[in-house]
C-alpha cells in the first residue's frame, strides 16, 4: 500500500472521495508521523491527534451517507499557532499566552474545518510571528528536516515565521499547513524547505481570530507540497468576513479549476533592482532558470524597475514594529495569559513585570523600536516617512504592472542558513526578507514555489508577485515553473 | 447686558478662560466596534464581547448609527462634516482599557468647526446671547470601570462600558465665566437631546465634561491651563471653573506658577486636586488604526442625516415667539426640554383641532398650562439641566414617539385625534373592536 | 538620531517592559544599529506623497446597530470573557488595587 503521508491535499481529497482509503487511515498515518518527529523537529507546540481523527471520522461518515465531503474533505492539516482554536491552547509561541485557551475559533480555521479538514496540531512559529528562522519561539527552535549534502548534521533553519508549518509539510508530518505572512513569513520558509506557499492579496483571508502582529500587513495563506494543493486550500481559507473591516467583499474564484500552466499572452517582469551586487550564484542561476521556464510556458519576459526596493525593508522595520507595539499592548496579565505580580506590586508594575517575563528578546526589541518611532517628536520622521515610502513602493508595483502581468524574483537571497548563524545580529536576519517584504508592503498576492537545489543540496524558491486580486495569475505561473522545475527532492529522513 | 466676570485677586482683577471637552455617550443599542449592548446598569461584564475584552485576534467593525448620530450632531451645530475621516489609536496602559489603546480620532475628526449660541440671561434670551465656537467633534471608545472598594487588595474591572461610543465635543476657549460654561453645557445638552444623539443623563455618566481653565490679566495672552476631568453636572462644571480659577489666582499671587496638569473635582469638599501624576501620560503615540480603513461618507448619507434632524431649539424658540406670539421668556422655557415642547405642541394641536381657532389665538393659554405642569414637575430641581430624563432606550427626537409621562389633558378640551400615526392606528383598533361588539 | 540608556529606559517604561540596567545597556547598541539603518529612508524624496492609508483599495463598511447580531462579537458572554482570566472574582477581572 502507498504511504499515505506521501500524498498531498488533492490526492487525499480525491482518494478519500473515491474510497481508495479512508480519512481515518490518512489521519492515523499523519498522526503517527507527527508523534515520531516531534522530538527531533519540534514542529508542533501541541499535537491534537484526537481532533484529526474526529474530523476524519466525520468525513468518513459523510461519505458513507453519500453527502458532499467539502473542498478539504478528509485532509488533515497543521494549524500555525497564531490562529485561535477553540478549546485548544493558542500561544503565538509566546510565554505570555502559554495556557491561553480561546473561547472562539478564527475565521480561517473555522472555514477549513467547515471544508472537511482536520487538525493535526498547533504548529510552532517565531514568537508573535517575529522572526525569519523560527528561533524566537518560547517553545524552542524548529529544526528543518533538510540537511546540507556535506555529510554534516548542522541544524538548519526551516525559515520563519511559519517555520513549524514549513518543516511539517516538507517532512511529511502534514500534507498542508496554514501560514501567515507579514513580511515573507509564508514564502521564505516555503523556499527554505522546498514546498509551495502563497500569500494572497491583503484582505482575501480574514484576520479575525489570528493573533495580530502588524495589522496592515498580516495575511494568512496555505503552505503545501504543490501549487494545486495551495489553490485548493486557499479556496477554503479565503472569503469575505464582516468581522474584519479590511476583509475584501469579493467572491472567491475557483482557483483550482482555473489552473493552467499556459502563459501565452502573459508578460512577466524581471525587476532589475532585485539583481543585487554579490548575489548568491545559485540563487541567480535559479532565477535565470525560472525566466527560461516561464518563456517556455509562453510568457513574454520584460525588464521592469521597482526603484524604491532598497527602502522596503527599512520602511517595513518601522511600520511593522510600530503596529506591533500597539497590537501587543493587550498582553498585560489582566484578562488572559501570564500574570507576573511581584510582592507589593501595583498595576503598572504588574504590567511591566508580566511583559518582561512573557515576551522574548526579539519581541521586546520590536516593541521598543515601535514605541520609539511612534513617540512624541519622532512620529513624523519615522512613521509618516515610512508610510510615504510605502506609498512609493506600492506605486512602483503599479507602474511595473502597466508593463507586465506578473513579476518573477527569488524568494530569499540565500538557501536555508544554520540555526544560530544569524541570531546574534538582528539586522542580518532582517535582510533575509529583502525580496519578500516589498510585495507585503504593497498588499500584493505572492507565492514561492521550489525551483531546485543549490550546490549544498538545499532547496531554493522562486517568487511570483501578481496584481491585486490576481491569485490565479500567480498560481498559474507557479504551476508553469513547477511543471518545468520537476522538483521532487525531499529531505532524507534522519529523525 | 451681562457684566464681565472677574476674579478680584490681591493684586487686581483676573479673567478666567474656559474651554470644555464634553464626552457624550452616543445613543445606540450596540457598541462602537462590537455588537455588545450598551444599556445602563447591567450585571458586570455581561455586556462585553470578545472584541471589547481585547482577546487576541479580535477586530473592530464600526457601527453606522454611531457615525450617523455624530454627523447629525455636527449638522445641528452648523459644523463642517468631514467626508474623509479616520480612526487613530491612543496608546496607554490602564486596567479599564483592555486593548492598551483607545480608538479615537486625532488627526482627521469626523466633524470640524461649528458653533452654538448660548443664552446668559433667561429673562432676556435675545439680548444676552454669546456664540461659543466648537473646534471639532470626534467619535471614540469609552473605557471600562474600576471598582476599588470591593476587596482589600484588589480593584475590580467591569468592561460593560468598554467600547461604548462617545462623541467628544471640543469647544474653543471662548467662555469667560462659570455662568457661560454652565450655559454652554446646558445648551449643548439641550441640542443633543433634541437631536437624539445622546440622552444627556449626566448622573449616569452619559455626558461628562473635561474642564480646561486658565486665568490671565484682562487683555493678556492665555495663561497655563489645567484640565479637570469627568465633571458630571452643570452645577459642578460651574463650581470647578470658580474653584480652579480662584486656586490659580492664589497660586500666581503667592509667587507660584500654574502647572499644566490633570485634576479631579471633589464635590464633597468643593475643590479640585491634582491627579497622581503620570510621567509619560502625555506620550500617547497616536497613529492611524491599521485595523480600520479611512471613513468615507457620501452626500446621500449626510443628506439623510440632515433630513432626519428635528426642529432645533433656537429655531423652535424663534418660531414660538414669531409665529405663536409667545413671550421670549415663555418660548425659552417651553423649548428647554424635549418633553415640555412635545407636550405643549400636542396639547396645542389638540385644542386647535377641537376649537377650530388658529394656533396663535390659543398658544398663550396652552403655554401657561404647559409651563405650570413643567414647574410642578421640575420644582425639586435647581437647574433644568440636571432634570431627570427618560430612559435611555426612548429616542427623544423622533416625533412619532410620545413623551413618557404625558400629563392628562384638561377636561374642557375634548381629545380629538391628531394626525400622528400612532393615534390614528389606536383609533382604528378602537373602531374595529367596537364594530365587532356590535 | 540615536538613543542612550536613559532613552531606552524611558521607552521601556512607556512600553511597560521591565528591563534591568544590563538589559538596557545591551539594548542601546542594538536599537542604534536598527535606527541608523532605517534612517536611510530620510534620503527618499517624498514631496507631494501621501502616507499609505489603505494598502488595497477598499471601503470602510459600517455595520447595523443590532445587539448581538453575531454571537462571536456580541455580549452576554461573561463566562467566555472571564474564562482565561488570571484573577476573576464575582464576575469581575481582579487587578492589584489602583489608587486614583
Amino acid at each position: 500500500m502507498t504511504d499515505l503521508t506521501e500524498l498531498g491535499v488533492a490526492a487525499i481529497r480525491d482518494g478519500v472521495a473515491k474510497g481508495d482509503f479512508t480519512a481515518v487511515e490518512v489521519a492515523e498515518a499523519f498522526n503517527a508521523n507527527v508523534a515520531a518527529a516531534q522530538k527531533a523537529l519540534n514542529a508542533f507546540i501541541v499535537a491534537t491527534p484526537e481532533k484529526a481523527l474526529e474530523a476524519a471520522k466525520a468525513t468518513d461518515a459523510k461519505r458513507a451517507k453519500g453527502e458532499p465531503l467539502g473542498k478539504m474533505g478528509g485532509v488533515p492539516i497543521g494549524m500555525k499557532d497564531l490562529f485561535a482554536t477553540k478549546g485548544v491552547q493558542t500561544t503565538a509561541a509566546s510565554h505570555i499566552l502559554e495556557g491561553f485557551t480561546p473561547e472562539y475559533e478564527s475565521t480561517v480555521s473555522q472555514k477549513l474545518w467547515d471544508a472537511g479538514a482536520g487538525m493535526l496540531g498547533k504548529l510552532n512559529l517565531d514568537q508573535f510571528a517575529m522572526g525569519s528562522s523560527n528561533e524566537t519561539s518560547y517553545f524552542g527552535n524548529v529544526i528543518s528536516p533538510w540537511r546540507r549534502n556535506d555529510g554534516g548534521n548542522a541544524a538548519l533553519a526551516p525559515g520563519g515565521s511559519s517555520g513549524g508549518s514549513s518543516a511539517a509539510v516538507s517532512a511529511r508530518l502534514a500534507p498542508a499547513a496554514t501560514g501567515t505572512d507579514t513580511g515573507g513569513s509564508i514564502r521564505q520558509p516555503a523556499a527554505f524547505t522546498g514546498i509551495s506557499g502563497i500569500k494572497p492579496t491583503y484582505g482575501r483571508c480574514s484576520r479575525w481570530g489570528i493573533v495580530a502582529f502588524a495589522s496592515s500587513l498580516d495575511q494568512a495563506g496555505p503552505m503545501a507540497r504543490d501549487v494545486r494543493d495551495c489553490a485548493i486550500m486557499l479556496e477554503a481559507m479565503a472569503g469575505f468576513d464582516p468581522k474584519d473591516s479590511t476583509s475584501l467583499d469579493m467572491p472567491v474564484p475557483a482557483w483550482e479549476a482555473g489552473l493552467s500552466g499556459d502563459l501565452t499572452g502573459k508578460k512577466v517582469g524581471i525587476p532589475r533592482e532585485y539583481r543585487m551586487d554579490g548575489m548568491d550564484a545559485d540563487v541567480a542561476a535559479s532565477w535565470d532558470a525560472g525566466i527560461a521556464w516561464l518563456k517556455d510556458a509562453g510568457a513574454e519576459i520584460v525588464d521592469v524597475s521597482l526603484p524604491h526596493t532598497k527602502y522596503a525593508l527599512p520602511a517595513y522595520y518601522i511600520i511593522a514594529p510600530a503596529e506591533a507595539s500597539s497590537n501587543l499592548a493587550r498582553y498585560d496579565g489582566v484578562r488572559y495569559g501570564l500574570r507576573d505580580l511581584p510582592d507589593g506590586a501595583g498595576l503598572q508594575d504588574m504590567y511591566a513585570a508580566t511583559r518582561a517575563a512573557g515576551f522574548g528578546a526579539e519581541v521586546k526589541r520590536r516593541i521598543l523600536i515601535g514605541t520609539y518611532v511612534l513617540s512624541a517628536g519622532f512620529y513624523d520622521a519615522y512613521y509618516t516617512q515610512a508610510q510615504k515610502v510605502r506609498t512609493l513602493i506600492a506605486q512602483d508595483f503599479k507602474n511595473a504592472f502597466t508593463l507586465c502581468d506578473l513579476i518573477l524574483a527569488p524568494t530569499a537571497p540565500t538557501a536555508a542558513f544554520g540555526l544560530g548563524e544569524k541570531s546574534d545580529d538582528p539586522l542580518s536576519m532582517y535582510l533575509n526578507d529583502v525580496f519578500a517584504v516589498p510585495a507585503s508592503l504593497a498588499g500584493l498576492p505572492a507565492m514561492s514555489v521550489p525551483a531546485g537545489l543549490n550546490r549544498e543540496g538545499l532547496p531554493l524558491g522562486l517568487q511570483i508577485v501578481g496584481k491585486p486580486f490576481d491569485e490565479q495569475g500567480v498560481l498559474n505561473a507557479g504551476l508553469a515553473i513547477e511543471s518545468r522545475a520537476q522538483f521532487s527532492a525531499k529531505p532524507e529522513k534522519w529523525w | 447686558m451681562v457684566t464681565a466676570y472677574r476674579i478680584q485677586g490681591a493684586t487686581g482683577e483676573w479673567e478666567v478662560v474656559i474651554g470644555l471637552e464634553v464626552h457624550a455617550q452616543v445613543m445606540t443599542q450596540s457598541k462602537l466596534f462590537s455588537g455588545a449592548a450598551t444599556a445602563f446598569g447591567a450585571e458586570p461584564n455581561t455586556q462585553v464581547s470578545l472584541v471589547d475584552a481585547a482577546m487576541p485576534g479580535m477586530l473592530p467593525v464600526p457601527n453606522r448609527e454611531c457615525i450617523r448620530q455624530a454627523v447629525r450632531t455636527g449638522l445641528a451645530i452648523q459644523a463642517q462634516i468631514n467626508k474623509w475621516s479616520r480612526f487613530d489609536r491612543k496608546n496607554y496602559f490602564y486596567a479599564d482599557l483592555p486593548q492598551g489603546y483607545q480608538i479615537s480620532q486625532l488627526y482627521h475628526p469626523l466633524v470640524g468647526e461649528g458653533a452654538i449660541e448660548v443664552i446668559l440671561d433667561d429673562k432676556d434670551p435675545e439680548g444676552s446671547t454669546k456664540t461659543i465656537g466648537i473646534e471639532r467633534i470626534h467619535v471614540e471608545q469609552d473605557a471600562g470601570k474600576l471598582m476599588h472598594d470591593q476587596h482589600p487588595t484588589m480593584s475590580y474591572v467591569d468592561l460593560n462600558r468598554s467600547g461604548v461610543a462617545l462623541m467628544e465635543i471640543v469647544s474653543r476657549p471662548d467662555m469667560r465665566s462659570p455662568a457661560e460654561a454652565g450655559a454652554y453645557v446646558a445648551k449643548l445638552r439641550q441640542i443633543l437631546r433634541y437631536v437624539g444623539s445622546c440622552d444627556g443623563n449626566m448622573d449616569q455618566g452619559s455626558m461628562r465634561a473635561d474642564v480646561n481653565v486658565s486665568v490671565r490679566r484682562p487683555g493678556e495672552p492665555f495663561g497655563t491651563r489645567t484640565e479637570t476631568k469627568n465633571v458630571n453636572s452643570v452645577r459642578f462644571v460651574m463650581a470647578v471653573v470658580e474653584q480652579e480659577a480662584r486656586r490659580q489666582v492664589a497660586e500666581i499671587e503667592d509667587g507660584g506658577t500654574v502647572v499644566q496638569e490633570t485634576r479631579l473635582y471633589d464635590p464633597d469638599k468643593n475643590e479640585t486636586r491634582s491627579m497622581r501624576s503620570k510621567e509619560d501620560a502625555h506620550d500617547y503615540r497616536y497613529f492611524p488604526d491599521p485595523d480600520l480603513l479611512p471613513l468615507e461618507l457620501d452626500d446621500a448619507f449626510i443628506e439623510e442625516c440632515r433630513a432626519s434632524l428635528p426642529e432645533l431649539p433656537d429655531a423652535k424658540r424663534h418660531r414660538y415667539e414669531t409665529a405663536l406670539g409667545l413671550s421670549a421668556y415663555d418660548a425659552a422655557q417651553l423649548t428647554l426640554e424635549v418633553e415640555t415642547y412635545q407636550q405643549f405642541e400636542e396639547m396645542l394641536d389638540a385644542v386647535v383641532k377641537a376649537s377650530g381657532k388658529g394656533e396663535r389665538d390659543l398658544a398663550k393659554r396652552v403655554a401657561t398650562r404647559s409651563l405650570a405642569v413643567r414647574r410642578r414637575k421640575f420644582s425639586r430641581l435647581t437647574s433644568p439641566a440636571t432634570s431627570t430624563s427618560p430612559p435611555r432606550s426612548t429616542p427623544i427626537s423622533r416625533p412619532a414617539t410620545p413623551a413618557r409621562s404625558k400629563p392628562p389633558l384638561p377636561r374642557s378640551w375634548p381629545t380629538t385625534p391628531t394626525r400622528s400615526p400612532s393615534t390614528r392606528a389606536a383609533r382604528k383598533r378602537c373602531s374595529a373592536s367596537s364594530s365587532a361588539r356590535r | 538620531m540615536s538613543v542612550d540608556t536613559a532613552t531606552v529606559a524611558k521607552i521601556a517604561a512607556l512600553a511597560r517592559i521591565k528591563l534591568s540596567e544590563g538589559e538596557v545597556a545591551a539594548m542601546v547598541p542594538e536599537l542604534n544599529g536598527i535606527l541608523a539603518w532605517v534612517e536611510q529612508l530620510g534620503e527618499v524624496d517624498v514631496t507631494g506623497v501621501e502616507p499609505m492609508t489603505a494598502v488595497i483599495e477598499n471601503k470602510l463598511r459600517l455595520r447595523d446597530d443590532v445587539v448581538n447580531a453575531d454571537p462571536l462579537t456580541g455580549g452576554d458572554n461573561r463566562d467566555g470573557v472571564l474564562a482565561n482570566a488570571p484573577a476573576a472574582e464575582h464576575g469581575f477581572f481582579g487587578v492589584p488595587k489602583v489608587i486614583e
